[in-house]
């Protein structure tokens, strides 16, 4: 019979301390994508060419890189390193204005009543990634049991709706009845490029969208797939513990 | 010129039957639209490799192989439902892909069976299928599985954009193989077009591999480790497929070595970055992942719910053409790296074989697989290689078919580019093929057990449904 | 003045046959129904004087030559009432309807429904056993008659053939059981008869005993003569099996009580224990069927056969007090006996005209059609729950007062102070209890299937309730007088004390109903039960919450449908009635015996089944009465031989016979 507890004792605590303490990423993760502030417009536009899911905007004299459209492939960096700075900052969530209300609801409940938050995932066309490192959110390094984030099989106990993946026709009524049958106060949160934006998959004729043009989204998560922490960074401003660095329009 | 078109889709159908008969193994039924001429490419897998036959279809249907070959069943059945070709003898009428309407499901069996629709919004952290269930209560009438819910169209969305690019939308296939996607995707590419690669390419796209191969087999045990109520087990796990995740976030820049691969070899000194990332911590997440293997096996409470669950016969298997640790479970061998197509002939060779056909015997296969990918990942990191790339005048168009041993087993991608441009791409995953085969292992198991069986059969939905 | 009074009521009835079977159409369904409501009203008004009148029996020789004496005394007058009560509300609810799918529902549904009511008046009534059979036969000719011309396109030929074999068997039975005690008694008059058995032989007292027990027990339902009840009660229309089931089936127990346990004589304790063993088999068997059953028909003629048994358990503890010289024993068992027949009679009434009401709104009664009728049938469905509840033995309703004096007569068994009468006492309270829960099970699947959830056809989807007065006084009458039972039984027992205390012999009433609103099961100090109370603390209780739910406030709700996974929610993806009962008759294999038949292989994609059967075979069924049935008319075939029709034969027979009777006579003589 093995020895599980010798097992676990020997390794000691595994667990990060974020959010409540700092936590990084390795040097070589593609996190948080950046245009170089004054860099030539040739550079700018020879990085948004190669840009397949179309991230960097250039309009007239302004250019813009949308978080939410970032699969973070390095590309853009690799074409044009005078234009594009790629760091390893993983707090890439983007908040939705209009959420507040039903993040302070949230919060509010939390505080009252000491509840724990209760997750409630949909795959609605995932590329398994996103679905496997929300899985890693519950192995020892993460443990996000410990900030009461807890899973759920049954969208009547759901507080957070996680969906991953761009929306396929398939699976946008089930992805519309699923929120649907969560009660309120109830948060959105989409995991992943495909989810928040559609990435590549816009030019499909099998696909709706990202998850925004069928339900309400209150906290977006770019990234192929998002690291664990990344996620972890999306939930706690989805239940209003934090703020998010990067605000969106309600589109 | 109607007689010949006719012929042509008849005489492929024979020359197929005939290559299986000789025991070939079925591999892929490929629609393709060539110059407005549809055909249907019939791959088999012979002891030479894999060979390519082409149907041309003309008015009349097409014979149906699935008739008496059960490996050609879903193949032509999308092919029926999703391009409207005309198959004259497929035994299921029932369509492959999800209906429109889910009272279409319902048989008039007899007033007492009601069928049960469970999914696609499954419990837990799965992908999204759908399973039908036809009962009278304790009887079960049918059960079988409606899939295809998350079909995004990425076979056409590969023709959208440039060759160059087209890395990144097989990455986007199956993103937690994402390796495995993109080197076959490459690979195919790489062969249409005559593009040789460098030994140090080669040799970190084998690293690439056999690391996915690692965390992809210690997820399908972590999750039976957690269907068996071994909360320990499973959390130790994960915890070693954490800790090759970020040995390849800190190899690679991303989790799962997305990003990496382009045609004609790697982004960046990706072999010499593995080097240097794998002499600090390879030893560690060695160790980690074989003890917790050792642990796993050592725990008979996990083991009792494994044995004999899941029974699959060695007929039914090769019948379906099964791939991956499902058909190395019944002892068949299909194990890309043991063929020709083997990236670089290094590594301890061997194929991992059981034979009881049932959880334990997958789960042993898997175990076994991830000692030998440390081998492989040591051999290839410490072999000596070149790094140069044999030149070439690369041809603007082709067409290549290449396999990969991927976690869930034989990956195989059709690619036709014409004038620098892909043209088709199809692919026939791992999970495609397998999944056939599930409702086979229900029989003498009760309903909790299902998901047992499911995690021993370890397949993506995203790459099936694709 | 009672016996005149149930003369004139079977006049009445008598004129309201002719009225159906002679005057064409339309009226004739309201003249024959309105005679028998009429008929049913004189005759309660008699039974209930007789019943005050205590014990003193009231005769009126009607036609002395023709035997017709009718003689009401206590327990002719109970169960007057209750058969007569079911007759009123079964005749007002037939009265209010349009008879629009059973097709001759209204004119030989009135005569067959007059028939059975005259036919069971006269066996509860009659003064002399020539009428008494006589009524007998009434009875099996109103079933007959019921079943044949009800229109129903189902077997109906082979079960009205069936139920009149039976019941002709079973007349054959009691006519013999009555012409030996007859010869003893030197007299027809029914009292005398009943106290014959005292100067038979034993051998000759236990054989008519088993005979009257064999042929009343058929009537009711008995294990193992109940396989017709499946077979008639669903071939009837549903509401003139309402008055078969609830009014006629009460004779059978008239006869046991009158003939059984008014034995002349010492009864033996093992015929008591024989009649509790067969009374418990039969009402976990016939519970145990019931709830595996596809028809709401089906699942309430197998719940009469469990309510049969459960009757016949109390009956049987009232011959084992007998036996042991306990007359408050006796008492007991027939006090239990009588609360349980009118609960029984009361709710089994309701649940077929809850059906009756159902069936023409919706076509058809088989559970697999039907759903959310409680919010298309109202009226009908607040009855079938109504008389579900009362079936299930749930307080505060008549039902579970019967269930709980049963159950409490079994736990007296230590009273006997021998060793086998506390055994099978004990055990037949326990399959008693056993029954009862499976009960619960059955009426489940009734309400949750036929009336929750969602409709499983069109037509149940689109059936309407047809508002009519006389459907819904017939209705609320009968749930009333269920919950009135439950709440007032003490009244009830009082009510009769002639019937009780004078089959016992003893003070037995009194003392159950010594400290109102309590029942006691006559042993004083043993337990009590209180109807009013329970009934008071469940309307209170549930008042208090209701109004506590109000006052708390809550967050605003919304309704969706519900969870399925994220498919649309579709009424086939529901429970199946056979799929509620599957888990049930899993366990309960050994005895419901079902028989799947499925083409095809499960899980091979190929061959998926295209075809699925179950069959239910419950033990004594119709294909084993065929079987044996087949044997008589194998032997009658060889018989019929002798009937050739040549004289010299029949010559030769009567010469045979001399000869015997010559030779024999000596012998014989001093038998």
């Amino acid at each position: 019979m093995s020895n599980w507890l010798g097992r676990g004792l020997r390794r000691g605590v595994l667990t990060t301390r974020y959010p409540f303490d700092e936590a990084e990423m390795p040097d070589r993760y593609r996190g948080r994508v950046r245009l170089v502030e004054g860099a030539p417009a040739q550079a700018v536009l020879r990085a948004g060419s190669v840009c397949l899911s179309n991230a960097i905007e250039v309009q007239n004299e302004s250019c813009h890189l949308r978080m939410s459209r970032c699969f973070q492939c390095g590309a853009c960096e690799r074409e044009a390193p005078e234009a594009v700075r790629i760091s390893n900052d993983f707090e890439v969530a983007i908040s939705d204005g209009e959420a507040d209300a039903a993040r302070h609801r949230l919060r509010e409940r939390m505080r009252s009543l000491g509840r724990s938050f209760m997750i409630r995932h949909v795959d609605a066309g995932s590329d398994a990634s996103c679905d496997q490192e929300i899985q890693a959110l519950f192995n020892p390094f993460y443990d996000i049991n410990r900030l009461g984030f807890f899973l759920t099989a049954a969208p009547r106990h759901a507080d957070v709706l996680l969906v991953t993946g761009v929306v396929t026709h398939s699976m946008a009524a089930p992805l519309r009845e699923t929120y649907d049958a969560m009660p309120d106060p109830r948060v959105v949160v989409a995991v992943g490029t495909a989810a928040c934006s559609g990435s590549i998959f816009l030019t499909g004729r099998d696909v709706v969208g990202p998850v925004h043009d069928v339900l309400p989204v209150d906290v977006r998560i770019p990234g192929a797939p998002p690291a664990p922490l990344s996620i972890i960074n999306g939930l706690w401003i989805a239940v209003g513990r934090a703020t998010a660095h990067l605000a969106g329009p309600r589109r | 010129m109607i007689d010949a078109r006719r012929a042509a889709a008849q005489a492929a159908v024979e020359g197929v039957r005939g290559a299986i008969a000789d025991g070939g193994r079925f591999v892929a039924a490929f629609y393709d639209k060539e110059d407005d001429v549809r055909q249907i490419r019939y791959v088999v897998a012979g002891k030479m490799g894999l060979v390519q036959t082409i149907g041309v279809i003309g008015d009349d249907p097409i014979p149906a192989l699935s008739a008496d070959i059960r490996a050609a069943d879903w193949a032509e059945r999308e092919i029926r439902d999703r391009f409207g070709v005309e198959f004259s003898g497929i035994p299921e009428a029932r369509r492959l892909l999800p209906p429109s309407d889910p009272g279409s499901y319902r048989r008039s069996v007899a007033p007492e069976v009601s069928t049960v629709l469970y999914g696609p919004v499954r419990s837990g952290i799965v992908e999204s299928a759908r399973w039908v269930i036809e009962t009278a209560g304790e009887d079960f009438i049918a059960v079988y599985p409606s899939m295809f819910f998350k079909h995004r169209g990425l076979e056409h969305l590969f023709t959208t954009v440039d060759l160059q690019r087209a890395t990144y939308v097989a990455e986007h296939v199956s993103g937690a193989t994402a390796a495995s996607h993109a080197i076959c995707f490459s690979l195919a590419v790489e062969r249409a077009l005559g593009i040789r690669l460098a030994e140090e390419d080669r040799a970190a796209r084998l690293v690439l591999l056999e690391f996915e191969r690692i965390h992809q087999h210690l997820d399908a045990l972590a999750k039976l480790a957690d269907d068996g109520s071994l909360a320990v087990g499973a959390a130790q796990t994960f915890a070693a497929k954490e800790r090759v995740h970020r040995l390849l976030a800190q190899a690679t820049g991303n989790r799962f070595a997305r990003g990496a691969i382009r045609i004609g070899g790697t982004y960046g000194d990706l072999l010499a970055a593995l080097r240097e990332v794998c002499a600090r911590h390879l030893d560690e997440v060695e160790h980690e992942a074989t003890s917790v293997v050792d642990g796993l096996f050592g725990t008979q409470s996990l083991l009792d719910r494994l044995i004999g669950t899941g029974k699959l016969s060695r007929g039914l298997v090769t019948q379906y053409g099964s791939v991956g640790p499902v058909a190395r479970g019944n002892g068949v061998s299909t194990d890309v790296r043991m063929t020709a197509d083997v990236l670089l002939p290094i590594g301890e060779g061997g194929e991992a074989l059981e034979k009881d056909g049932d959880a334990f015997a997958r789960a042993r296969v898997r175990a076994t697989e991830i000692r030998r990918s440390f081998f492989i990942v040591r051999d290839a990191l410490n072999a000596d290689l070149s790094s140069v790339a044999p030149s070439h005048a690369a041809p603007r168009s082709g067409i290549g078919l290449a396999r990969v041993e991927s976690p869930q087993g034989e990956l195989v991608y059709f690619v036709r580019v014409v004038d620098g441009r892909l043209a088709r791409v199809a692919i026939r995953s791992a999970s495609f093929a397998n999944w056939p085969l599930f409702v086979h292992t229900l029989p003498g198991n009760i309903f909790t057990d299902f998901s047992f069986i499911e995690h021993s059969f370890g397949l993506i939905q995203a790459e099936t449904d694709r | 003045m009672s016996a005149q009074l149930v003369t004139v009521a079977l006049l009445i009835a008598s004129a309201g046959l002719l009225a159906a079977l002679c005057i064409p159409a339309n009226a004739s369904r309201w003249l024959g129904y309105g005679a028998l409501a009429l008929a049913s009203l004189a005759a309660l008004s008699g039974a209930l004087h007789g019943l005050s009148e205590g014990n003193v029996p009231s005769a009126w020789p009607v036609l002395a030559l023709a035997h017709a004496v009718v003689r009401i005394d206590a327990t002719s007058a109970a169960f007057a009432a209750i058969i007569s009560v079911i007759a009123l509300a079964t005749s007002v609810y037939a009265l209010g309807g349009k008879g629009r799918d059973e097709r001759h529902q209204g004119r030989a549904g009135a005569a067959a429904a007059n028939l059975i009511w005259i036919g069971s008046i006269i066996v509860c009534s009659s003064g002399d056993v020539w009428f008494f059979l006589f009524g007998w036969e009434l009875v099996a000719l109103g079933f007959y008659a019921a079943i044949a011309y009800s229109g129903n396109d189902e077997s109906a030929g082979v079960a009205a053939y069936y139920t009149l074999v039976i019941t002709h068997v079973a007349g054959a039975g009691i006519l013999a059981g009555l012409l030996i005690l007859a010869n003893v008694a030197h007299s027809f008059g029914l009292v005398d008869v009943a106290g014959a058995g005292v100067a038979l032989e034993p051998a000759a007292r236990t054989a008519v005993f088993f005979l009257l027990l064999a042929g009343f027990g058929a009537k009711i339902g008995l294990l193992p003569l109940q396989g017709w009840l499946p077979y008639g009660y669903p071939a009837a229309p549903t509401a003139i099996a309402a008055l078969m089931a609830g009014g006629a089936l009460n004779v059978g127990f008239y006869g046991i009580i009158r003939f059984l346990v008014g034995f002349g004589g010492a009864i033996p304790l093992s015929w008591g224990l024989i009649v509790i063993i067969l009374g418990a088999l039969g009402a976990f068997f016939g519970i145990a069927w019931a709830q595996a059953q596809r028809d709401v028909r089906l699942l309430a003629a197998f719940s009469s056969v469990e309510n049969a048994g459960v009757i016949v358990v109390g009956l049987g503890i009232a011959l084992v007090g007998r036996s042991v010289d306990l007359p408050l024993l006796v008492g007991l068992g027939l006090a239990a006996a009588y609360v349980q027949i009118a609960a029984h009679a009361l709710a089994k009434a309701l649940l077929f005209l809850c059906a009756s009401g159902i069936r023409s709104a919706v076509g058809t009664l088989s559970f697999e059609s039907l759903g959310a009728l409680i919010h298309r049938l109202p009226l009908h469905a607040a009855a079938g729950l109504v008389a579900a509840m009362s079936l299930a033995a749930l307080p505060p309703l008549g039902g579970f007062t019967g269930e709980w004096l049963i159950l409490e007569s079994c736990m007296q068994g230590f009273r006997t102070a021998i060793a086998p009468a506390e055994v099978t006492l004990a055990l037949a309270g326990a399959v008693v209890g056993l029954s009862a829960g499976v009960a619960v099970v059955a009426f489940v699947k009734f309400v949750g299937v036929a009336l929750l959830g969602a409709p499983r056809s069109v037509e149940a989807a689109n059936a309407v309730e047809g508002h009519s007065p006389f459907r819904t006084i017939a209705l609320v009458g009968l749930g009333l007088s269920i919950l009135g039972l439950g709440v007032a039984t003490p009244w009830y027992l009082r009510a009769l004390t002639g019937a009780i205390d004078g089959t016992a012999h003893a003070d037995v009433v009194a003392r159950m109903t010594a400290s109102l609103p309590l029942v006691q099961p006559t042993f004083s100090g043993f337990s009590s039960a209180s109807g009013l109370g329970l009934g008071a603390t469940i309307v209170i209780a549930a008042s208090a919450f209701a109004i506590l739910v109000r006052l708390i406030p809550r967050p605003a709700s919304k309704t969706e449908q519900p969870w399925t996974s994220g498919a649309a929610y579709a009424p086939w993806t529901q429970y199946t009635g056979t799929g509620f009962a599957n888990p049930t008759r899993v366990i309960l294999h050994a005895v419901i015996r079902t028989v799947r038949t499925m083409s095809g292989t499960v899980f091979d994609p190929r061959s998926v089944p295209s075809e699925y059967d179950s069959v239910s075979r419950p033990f004594f069924d119709l294909p084993n009465a065929i079987v044996i049935g087949n044997m008589f008319l194998r032997v009658a075939a060889i018989v019929r031989r002798t009937q050739s029709g040549i004289i010299a034969a029949y010559l030769s027979y009567i010469l045979a016979f001399a000869i015997a009777v010559l030779v024999l006579y000596p012998s014989i003589r001093h038998w």
